[in-house]
């Protein structure tokens, strides 16, 4: 096992040298000059509006900035500087906020952590939860139900459901000091996650519930749980012990893809509930073409989808006994 | 037998399902073909006719069957009438829908004309509840007669995240959150004049006009309690001006000042390169503010996080993204004269929360009462809020040039004067100006500088008037004719054709479609972000876009029409008399001689009648198409705040001028 895990972890290496040079390739194929927007952003007024500008920056100023980011060198050698800052643990220093992505990171994780797993918490509640319910109660009304939920939940895009909520628990239902019920900005652990999640949570509990009702079907069906049923236990002894556990493996699979692509609607969600996390910073940085703040986002990113993925295989070995890691890494 | 007898059943199911299918089947068969039968029928007979015709050898015979013919000859001739009317029918009907289709388009067209005209005669009005103020106003946000009361919680909305809180180096919109914790030496009063605020007076400026005096309150100290003197500013400015410093935004505001030296303890002196008539115009822009040399000194880059300045209210609490909370400086009696509140602040808290730029998830959230006082410039947004009593709406109009188009004097075919005065002609600025902001925006069509603006030209104003018909004589006298395709090309055959890209303005797609059908101009609106818009619009490529500027008066062209600012970053767009050398003025330019010469001055009427001149020859000169003197919306709740809202030309609020009402 732990060969597989260290050899595992060396593939991984390639997999993110080649994630930093596309995204470092592309974000300089994006028009735009990230210390030229640093000088011209900041209008108060607001967008479009007419607005008092200041007076001009020097040419000065201007390389100043450059050499303090590595600017001025050619991009092969801002590369080469950068995997060697990244090799030692350094990600860079913001353009735009002049902080260490490092400790943008860490003051913006826990938000984007904390939505993620609020969100996996209701994908599987609802998902399995669903599933199994209609594989049970298969072709009744329980399970049309089910399955119409599913299918809503894949049709609308999250965003529109997160507008949706909001509307629902944060405007139309207030309490009388005029404060909407639910909060429509994310900025908390508690009941501010609330929307967030459960806009999140929905979508990807579709997919859930869909796999989960077919897996449960095909396990259903079995000669094991016949042979458990005939020997005259419980129907939800049967259903719980015997064929939930096998039904599972398919979905724990899916699961751990869900993780990333939970990882990634973050990054809308949070732009629509204005939750202070990673994707509000990216979506921030990408406009302000601040190249660190995405390369190690982005970075970061691809280290957390294939470190999910990893787990899902370990985690294999203990929902099925007969999965066994081999150190060749089939 | 059991399954025997099963089989047989299901034999019998089997047959009697294929029977009773077999039935609908030929039912269906027979219905489907009973249609047929009849049409058959007729042909029929008249097969027969024929048949007879060549069999009848007799004459008599023939004589019968011409008898048995006739009722054939009616029933096939009342067929034929039948088809005739049907026909008939068909045509009348086609020609109704045609002339309906006609009379429905004179119609919408009429309607469209009313809802414009109705929404132009709104505009004229100004927008029924929205509290419309010029920049330099306090406004009574809450409604009520000043009563202030101390404590509680005031929270006023900001856009982004600050980027950091060390004056030297921060940048985006930090300004505004800033302005709870640091102070300006001036700060823009009620008409838009500037007033001492850390500095005690206005200051004095030498008879070469390269020194300004300034002398400071005595009575200021930091929120670290520290005093802010001559000591203090210099070694802030030292910072500004270190050249090896990454200094943000602040350098800006500091271009021209070569040093500053100290008098006395509260008196300092700058000094500049070259005489700056306008030396108080950039002290007083939104970055020129001081931090607590202690702290520069101990905190370090700590400092970014934690403001030490002498505002009204101390650094609490920074959530990223979140909010910025300050709490009350009891120390702070140094308030704006012109303001109700010289201090200290009334609540306990003033919270900054942290938007973003969806305004209607904005909206919601100040409809949940996550926040009292909200910027919005969603017209759709701000008109659903406005309808709700409870709320405040206020529109903040800024002075300077307004919303206009430049038009790239250099780039074919607008380098052609025919070219742009037809479109100052022909494009309906009216109607394009209201349908940009939603209807409810009070116009300036004929001027760059807006309305209340020192330096604006009525003549200017009087230069053209929508005349689509003039518009296109000229383009006929240039020589551009119209081809096949409605749209007009140059003699050498090149189609007139420019670009506006389209970056979200409101007026892209109207713009495109006015100047298309009114001068058969083509217009070009490529999509793209502003950023590479910026970049490829500094280089010249585009030939119009829509911008604006604010300032109180007609200074605010030399950013825009100076020579030597075409070219360089956020300067683009007119390159009126350009040289086309970047970052030098074009040699003999009149703009720029008009503008050095109104910036030289220190005569007030001098600089009036200069300005005058410049935006007249400007506009003569047809390089740029203005639209709308624009305001921004801010929508507060007077149940739960109360004091005024002033927000000067930089929009930064006085957050010293706030109280809460909430018990």
């Amino acid at each position: 096992m732990a060969g597989y895990i260290i050899r595992r972890v060396l593939y991984m290496i390639p997999v993110l040298f080649g994630v930093l040079i596309v995204v470092f390739v592309l974000m300089r194929l994006i028009p735009g000059d990230p210390i030229e927007i640093f000088y011209q952003s900041g209008e108060i007024g607001g967008s479009g509006a007419t607005s008092r500008e200041g007076g001009e920056v020097s040419r000065k100023a201007i390389e100043t900035l450059r050499e303090s980011y590595n600017l001025d060198k050619s991009p092969p050698h801002q590369f080469v500087l950068y995997v060697w800052d990244v090799v030692r643990g350094d990600l860079g220093t913001s353009i735009a906020y002049r902080r260490p992505v490092v400790d943008m990171i860490a003051s913006h994780w826990p938000a984007t952590f904390a939505l993620t797993m609020a969100s996996m918490a209701v994908a599987i509640t609802i998902g399995v939860g669903a599933g199994v319910v209609s594989a049970i109660k298969r072709h009744t009304f329980v399970d049309y139900g089910a399955q119409m939920f599913a299918i809503l939940g894949i049709s609308f895009p999250p965003f529109f459901v997160g507008l949706l909520l909001i509307l629902v628990f944060a405007i139309k239902w207030q309490t009388d000091d005029g404060v909407g019920m639910l909060p429509a900005v994310s900025n908390g652990y508690g009941k501010e996650l609330i929307l967030p999640a459960l806009t999140l949570g929905t979508a990807a509990s579709a997919i859930l519930a869909r796999l989960t009702r077919s897996s449960m079907l095909d396990v259903l069906s079995r000669d094991y749980v016949r042979t458990a049923r005939s020997k005259g236990l419980r129907e939800r002894v049967v259903v719980m012990g015997h064929a939930l556990r096998n039904a599972l493996i398919p979905v724990v699979t899916v699961i751990g893809l869900e993780f990333g692509g939970l990882l990634a609607g973050a990054v809308i969600i949070e732009a629509v509930f204005h939750r202070q996390g990673l994707g509000l910073r990216l979506i921030d940085a990408i406009i302000d073409r601040d190249y660190p703040v995405v390369q190690g986002l982005v970075l970061l990113s691809a280290v957390i989808y294939a470190v999910a993925n990893l787990l899902v295989d370990v985690l294999y070995t203990y929902i099925d006994p007969r999965v066994r890691l081999e150190t060749t890494g089939n | 037998m059991g399954p025997s007898k099963s089989l047989s059943r299901r034999k019998l199911l089997r047959g009697g399902a294929a029977a009773l299918a077999g039935g609908v089947g030929v039912a269906a068969l027979a219905a489907c073909g009973e249609a047929e039968v009849v049409e058959k029928t007729v042909t029929v007979t008249v097969t027969e006719v024929k048949e007879v015709v060549k069999e009848v050898p007799v004459e008599t015979v023939v004589t019968k069957e011409v008898v048995k013919e006739v009722p054939v000859e009616t029933v096939v001739t009342k067929e034929v009438i039948k088809e005739v009317p049907v026909e008939t029918i068909k045509e009348v009907q086609v020609e109704k829908v045609v002339t309906q289709e006609v009379i429905r388009e004179v119609e919408v067209q009429k309607v469209v004309e009313r809802v414009v005209e109705k929404i132009v005669e709104q505009a004229a009005e100004r927008a029924p509840g929205i509290d419309i103020h010029n920049l330099d106003s306090a406004v009574n946000i809450g409604l009520k007669p000043w009563d202030p009361k101390v404590g509680g919680e005031v929270s006023y909305m900001t856009f982004g995240n600050p980027t950091n809180f060390d004056p030297a180096t921060w940048g985006g919109r930090t300004a505004e959150p800033a302005n709870m914790f640091y102070e300006l030496l001036y700060n823009y009063g009620p008409g838009n004049a500037i007033l001492p605020t850390l500095a005690s007076d206005l200051p004095e400026v030498s008879d070469d006009k390269l020194s300004w005096t300034v002398p400071l309150r005595n009575d200021v100290v930091f929120h670290d309690e520290t005093p802010f003197d001559a000591d203090a500013m210099i070694f802030n400015f030292d910072r500004f001006l270190d050249e090896e410093l990454p200094r943000g935004h602040v350098v800006r505001d500091i271009a021209g000042i070569s040093s500053v030296e100290k008098v006395n303890d509260f008196t300092v002196r700058f000094h500049t390169d070259q005489p700056q008539a306008f030396f108080l115009k950039f002290i007083a822009h939104q970055h020129v503010v001081f931090a607590s040399p202690k702290a520069i000194t101990e905190m370090g880059a700590e400092l970014d996080r934690h403001p030490v300045g002498t505002g009204p209210f101390k650094m609490l609490e920074w959530e990223d993204d979140v909010k910025i909370v300050g709490e009350r400086f009891d120390h702070w009696a140094w308030g704006p004269s012109y303001l109700p509140n010289q201090g200290p602040a009334y609540p306990d808290r003033m919270r900054s929360q942290i938007f973003g730029f969806n305004m209607t998830d904005n909206a919601q959230a100040f409809e949940a009462g996550e926040v009292d006082i909200l910027l919005n410039w969603s017209f759709a947004d701000y008109k659903r809020v406005s309808e709700n009593p409870k709320y405040h709406v206020i529109g903040f109009a800024a002075p300077g040039m307004g919303q206009y188009m430049p038009l790239h004097t250099q780039l074919w075919p607008l380098d052609d004067l025919a070219v742009r005065k037809a479109l100052l002609f022909g494009v309906d600025r009216r109607t394009v100006t209201v349908r940009a902001n939603g209807g409810t925006a009070p116009t300036n069509i004929s001027n760059l500088l807006v309305p209340g603006t020192v330096g604006r030209s009525d003549a200017a104003g009087q230069l053209y008037t929508y005349d689509p018909a003039k518009g296109s004589a000229l383009l006929d006298e240039a020589g551009y004719a119209l081809g096949e395709d409605g749209f007009r090309y140059a003699p050498d055959g090149r189609k007139l054709e420019i670009s506006y890209p389209d970056r979200g303005d409101p007026v892209v797609e109207l713009f495109k479609l006015d100047v298309e059908r009114s001068l058969g101009i083509q217009v070009n609106i490529p999509k793209m972000d502003e950023a590479t818009h910026r970049e490829q619009a500094q280089d010249g490529a585009f030939h119009t876009t829509w911008i604006g500027v604010a300032g109180p008066n007609g200074d605010v062209l030399y950013d825009r029409f100076h020579t030597s600012f075409y070219g360089r970053p956020g300067r683009a767009y007119s390159f009126f008399e350009w040289d086309g050398v970047p970052a030098t003025a074009t040699e003999g330019a009149k703009i720029d001689g008009l503008l050095d010469s109104a910036r030289a001055s220190f005569d007030p009427d001098e600089q009036r009648a200069l300005w005058e001149e410049a935006e007249l020859y400007l506009m003569e000169n047809a390089v740029a198409i203005p639209l709308v003197h624009d305001y921004l919306p801010w929508l507060s709740n007077p149940d739960r705040i109360g004091g005024v809202l002033h927000l000067g030309i930089d929009y930064l609020p006085s957050y010293g001028q706030f109280y809460s009402t909430q018990e």
